[in-house]
């Protein structure tokens, strides 16, 4: 792996993750062996505008979060000790003799679960004596409510460490490679597996797991893992919030245009999910995200597709193959929709995503008032086209509209503000065609089905995805060497035809994902 | 040193006092040094204020009695002054406003602003206030065709900002309410439509839930800061490992910081109930002691001889509170119930108001004065008394709004956060343009205050008084969007775009209209 460049972002120095509040419930539950992940109402975090829900660079502690990690951590310390299953659960790793042997020897067994790790003897000593200096634990009449003192605060303590909270990923120091200014670390095996499991699984790593990883060593081979249903939820998360399907749920029509099109946004997104799920379930690839027909409709969907309503209902969704006119998930109600407002299509927002999110082509914001001092189109333009068409001609705007954000909206001009196929409007025939850039080059296209299929030939559509892809996994942006890495998995994606899956399983096996790097001090 | 410079601003609240936090061997500046204190409190008033509206309307022959009385050309400014505020129309009543002299440089003061959609009456022009956009008929399990219904298309700025900040979601304190008061909303979960925020409306039950709750006692506070101990020792330990980055060491401390504000809040005692300070909780626990009846005391006709001190609780929780960093963002909401009584309108200088006064608010904002205020559909039946009285009125409110700023003037926060005096309407007759956004406090010098602003594009033409459609036009041609405002004061308080420009695009959504963002630069040093 190259290193990064000096240049690259403070973020890539990172390993100190902090688990998402699901993997916080879900480490408790491992912990204390209950039957379900513990259920607490934890402050949201926000996700970066240029990130996914694993970004970790919004994951911060602060004291809103703490006062719902203490909390939830005394909640559980007293469920343990008051309640004499749990109890039974967690102090049956103690086994047989006096209080402060089985406090020892659950503390050596019992807490690697919590911390993904052996603990090290002089922790185990440290929390034994914290646990052995309560002043319970000296009153107390029996070798059981000794161990009810010790764990009270010891539970508490547990569930709020920085060792709890975080993935702490210190690397290896043997396998420490200096290159230039940076300082190359593989992980432990226990590092790797709980980076492993909570990347695909969102749980903390088992015992299975880490034994496998660790006996593999550094031919430990993750590929399989991407096979377990975990990881297919993980994989429906990342495409749900790559093709907005999450903000889709929430779209607004105005009733007026589209009647009985109220809560449109459910019914879309739900036929997303199917689709996306599908399209990963049966080994799809990006192309068939991007070129698929194949979808699961309700009876409203279905009309608006122009499909027979014939035995459909509001409830069940069944599969269909949708008119030749739609390729893949861009062509969808929910794609087409969310990127509208209540009344009209919006080719601008149609063609911000593009550019961005499916060809990952930069672009910076407008300049400051330019949105304000767009030109009015004049009542005589009657399309939707000529309307954009004139409002983002002035010089401030056609460096990017011109050339870049508008043909890429335009491809989509075939579908109106519910992603109802359309093919004039206004008495005029809708006009699809247009021509843009991709992999450098110039193409012409007539429109959305043909736009697809050029677009998911392009070497820079795969290497989007799969850096986007990276980018969830790795639970931050990634740097130009992290990009580079990739390239060969995107190439692999366009040109062996490589699964989503098999995208997913090349990544967590790749350099990057096996190692940290930080700048020498 | 700040921190003693914080127990000395907190005892400016009343007698507050600071223990010193237990995080007291840190390597590093505790909390008490380095808290970021921005907050964001909006005051919020009901049914207009008393002005001459500028576009006509029913009220365009009354006197104006609400703005500085200064001449500012639309587009220009003013500086303001105490001698500005406090000047009158030669022996004539003080204008509104002018209850905010003692703050004259602390002050922004806009006019002409408008909101996003004119249409509509109460609600739809309030949801718009702290949104910049436009509302919707979407209330979940309502009529969708009332306009008292309307809802807000997304979350207000107040729970923007506290969610930006990662601190609790804005609170809402409704000083005597009936009724939604639909001020703050946040984005509804998994992309539902907004959610109101519930509002507390006991100040003694919100004080003792924001302040006392959190005092633990005896052997849980000890198990409690025992394992506190240990949780810092594991931190101060792994910050101090040499294998982590800087950025590792950045994120620990940003935690040691959220653990010092913990246990530091923990300690931030307010004074004893019988303290002085503490009057107006005391009164506005009154009807609640006396009464056993909770019923009774919920009802809106008891609270009205308590709307003074119940407000004043409010207004005192509320600069306790983000002077005590316990919350960043508070609505505090007037009371629209209330019948204004003698003793809080109208016995100034000790001279009584000619007719005595029962008056109900709302009806008074129709100017319905000779049925004593009572019947709405007596609107514009005495308009000159009926206009001095909601005059009167916005000057309670004015007062009201003048001691939560010196509340925070004093604890030595003004300035470090923007405290707002919003209104729903901007006339009595439901006009909401010329909307009145009086700013206080330059979120850390990051606004220009001191000045008057008439943010409108240019005068007002003949034409434009002649009927609604006109003066709805004309306002919407040359009166500023109040998205522009909330984006400014979103930037000043640090908030940013998704590119971390400072925030432009918040809100501006205006119905089948353009949607128009962007701050307002004038406004922002």
């Amino acid at each position: 792996m190259t290193p990064p460049t000096k240049t690259e972002p403070a973020e890539h120095g990172v390993r100190l993750p902090r688990l998402s509040h699901e993997q916080w419930s879900r480490t408790a539950q491992a912990f204390l062996r209950f039957t379900d992940p513990p259920l607490f109402s934890m402050r949201p975090d926000s996700i970066p505008a240029d990130g996914f829900e694993t970004d970790d660079r919004s994951r911060l502690v602060d004291s809103s979060l703490l006062r719902d990690y203490r909390a939830a951590a005394e909640t559980l310390a007293e469920v343990v000790v008051t309640n004499g299953e749990a109890f039974a659960k967690l102090t049956v790793d103690g086994g047989e003799g006096d209080a402060p042997t089985r406090l020892r020897r659950m503390i050596t067994v019992a807490w690697p679960r919590a911390y993904r790790r052996p603990l090290t003897t002089e922790e185990i000593d440290r929390y034994v004596a914290i646990g052995m200096a309560e002043p319970d634990f000296a009153t107390a009449g029996n070798d059981d409510d000794k161990l009810r003192a010790a764990l009270r605060v010891l539970l508490r303590i547990t569930m709020q460490s920085p060792h709890f909270i975080y993935r702490v990923e210190l690397g290896d120091p043997a396998g420490e490679v200096k290159q230039g200014k940076y300082l190359v670390r593989p992980l432990t095996p226990y590092e790797y597996a709980a980076r492993l499991s909570y990347t695909l699984f969102d749980s903390p790593p088992d015992e299975a797991l880490v034994a496998a990883v660790k006996a593999g060593g550094e031919s430990f081979d993750a590929t399989s893992l991407v096979d377990d249903p975990r990881a297919r939820v993980t994989l429906l998360r990342f495409h749900k919030a790559l093709y907005s399907v999450e903000a889709s749920r929430s779209m607004i029509k105005d009733t007026g245009k589209f009647p009985g099109m109220e809560n449109l946004g459910l019914d879309a997104a739900k036929e997303a999910e199917l689709f996306l799920d599908e399209v990963v379930k049966n080994g799809g690839s990006l192309r068939d995200l991007l070129l698929s027909r194949t979808t699961f409709v309700n009876q409203r969907l279905a009309s608006i597709y122009g499909l027979p309503t014939d035995g459909l209902n509001a409830d069940q969704f069944v599969p269909f193959e949708l008119p030749p006119e739609r390729a893949g998930i861009l062509t969808r109600v929910s794609w087409t929709g969310n990127e509208a407002d209540l009344f009209e299509r919006s080719s601008i927002l149609r063609g911000v995503y593009v550019t961005r999110k499916l060809l990952c082509t930069p672009l910076g914001a407008p300049p400051k008032g330019a949105v304000e001092s767009a030109p009015k189109a004049p009542p005589t333009l009657t399309s939707n086209r000529e309307k954009v068409t004139y409002r983002t001609g002035g010089e401030a705007c056609a460096g990017c509209h011109k050339q870049i954000i508008n043909p890429n909206g335009f491809a989509f001009e075939g579908f109106d503000a519910i992603g109802r196929f359309l093919t004039d409007e206004n008495g005029v025939k809708v006009d699809t065609t247009g021509e843009t850039h991709l992999d450098g080059e110039k193409i012409t296209f007539t429109g959305a089905r043909d736009f697809m299929e050029q677009v998911s030939e392009a070497e820079q559509t795969h290497g989007c995805y799969v850096g986007q892809l990276d980018s969830w996994v790795l639970g931050r942006p990634l740097a130009a060497f992290e990009r580079e890495g990739a390239a060969p998995i995107a190439q692999r994606s366009n040109h062996d035809r490589a699964s989503v899956r098999d995208l997913l399983a090349q990544l967590i096996t790749a350099p990057a994902f096996r190692s940290v790097v930080r700048e020498v001090p | 040193m700040i921190r003693s410079n914080r127990r000395r601003f907190l005892a400016g609240m009343g007698g507050l006092l600071v223990a010193l936090p237990f995080l007291e061997g840190l390597e590093r500046p505790t909390l008490a040094d380095t808290m970021d204190r921005r907050f964001l409190l909006n005051f919020r008033q009901w049914f207009g204020v008393q002005q001459k509206p500028r576009f006509g309307g029913t009220y365009r022959d009354e006197v104006e009695r609400f703005w500085p009385n200064a001449s500012v050309d639309p587009g220009g400014k003013v500086a303001l002054t105490r001698q500005l505020l406090e000047k009158t129309d030669g022996g004539g009543e003080l204008r509104a406003t002018g209850e905010l002299a003692d703050f004259a440089s602390s002050l922004l003061i806009l006019r002409g602003v408008r909101v996003m959609d004119l249409n509509g009456l109460h609600r739809p022009h309030l949801v718009q206030v702290m949104t910049g956009s436009t509302w919707q008929k979407t209330r979940p399990g309502f009529d969708p065709g009332d306009d008292n219904n309307a809802w807000p298309l997304h979350e207000t700025l107040d729970a923007l900002f506290a969610r930006s900040l990662n601190a609790p979601k804005p609170l809402v304190f409704e000083a005597v309410q009936d009724g939604d008061s639909q001020t703050s909303f946040e984005n509804g979960k998994d992309g539902a439509i907004p959610s109101m925020i519930s509002p507390m409306r006991h100040p003694s039950e919100a004080y003792a839930k924001l302040f006392l709750t959190k005092q633990l006692e005896g052997k849980e506070a000890a198990l409690r800061l025992r394992a506190s101990d240990a949780i810092l020792a594991e931190l101060k330990s792994l910050r101090a490992d040499p294998r982590l980055s800087s950025e590792d060491r950045r994120r620990l401390d940003a935690h040691f910081d959220a653990m010092n504000e913990v246990e530091t809040k923990l300690q931030c005692l307010p004074p004893d109930i019988n303290d002085a300070s503490m009057v107006a909780l005391r009164d506005a626990d009154k009807p609640k002691l006396s009464d056993a009846s909770k019923a009774r005391w919920e009802a809106v006709g008891l609270y009205n001889e308590y709307v003074d001190s119940a407000s004043d609780a409010f207004l005192q929780i509320a600069a306790l509170g983000v002077a005590c960093g316990a919350f960043r963002a508070a609505n505090i909401v007037m009371s629209p119930q209330t019948n204004f009584n003698r003793s809080t309108v109208f016995d100034e200088n000790g001279s009584e108001f000619s007719q005595g006064f029962p008056g109900h608010y709302h009806a008074l904002s129709h100017r319905a004065f000779s049925h004593d205020g009572q019947n709405d559909d007596a609107d514009n039946s005495e308009p000159e008394k009926g206009a001095l009285a909601h005059h009167r009125i916005d000057r309670w409110h004015a007062r009201k709004f003048a001691k939560l700023l010196g509340l925070l003037r004093d604890a030595g926060v003004l300035d470090q956060g923007v405290t707002m005096w919003t209104n729903e309407n901007a006339t009595g007759d439901h006009w909401a343009y010329d909307m009145p956004y009086i700013i206080a406090g330059s979120a850390g010098g990051k606004l220009r205050t001191g000045q008057l602003m008439d943010l409108q594009s240019g005068g007002v033409d003949p034409g434009d008084t002649v009927d609604d459609g006109a003066i709805r036009n004309a306002a919407m041609a040359k009166q500023m969007p109040c998205s522009r405002v909330l984006n400014s004061v979103g930037a000043a308080l640090g908030l940013t775009n998704d590119d971390k420009s400072p925030l432009s695009e918040f809100g501006g959504f205006q119905g089948n209209l353009p949607r128009i963002t962007g701050n307002l630069p004038s406004l922002l040093t």
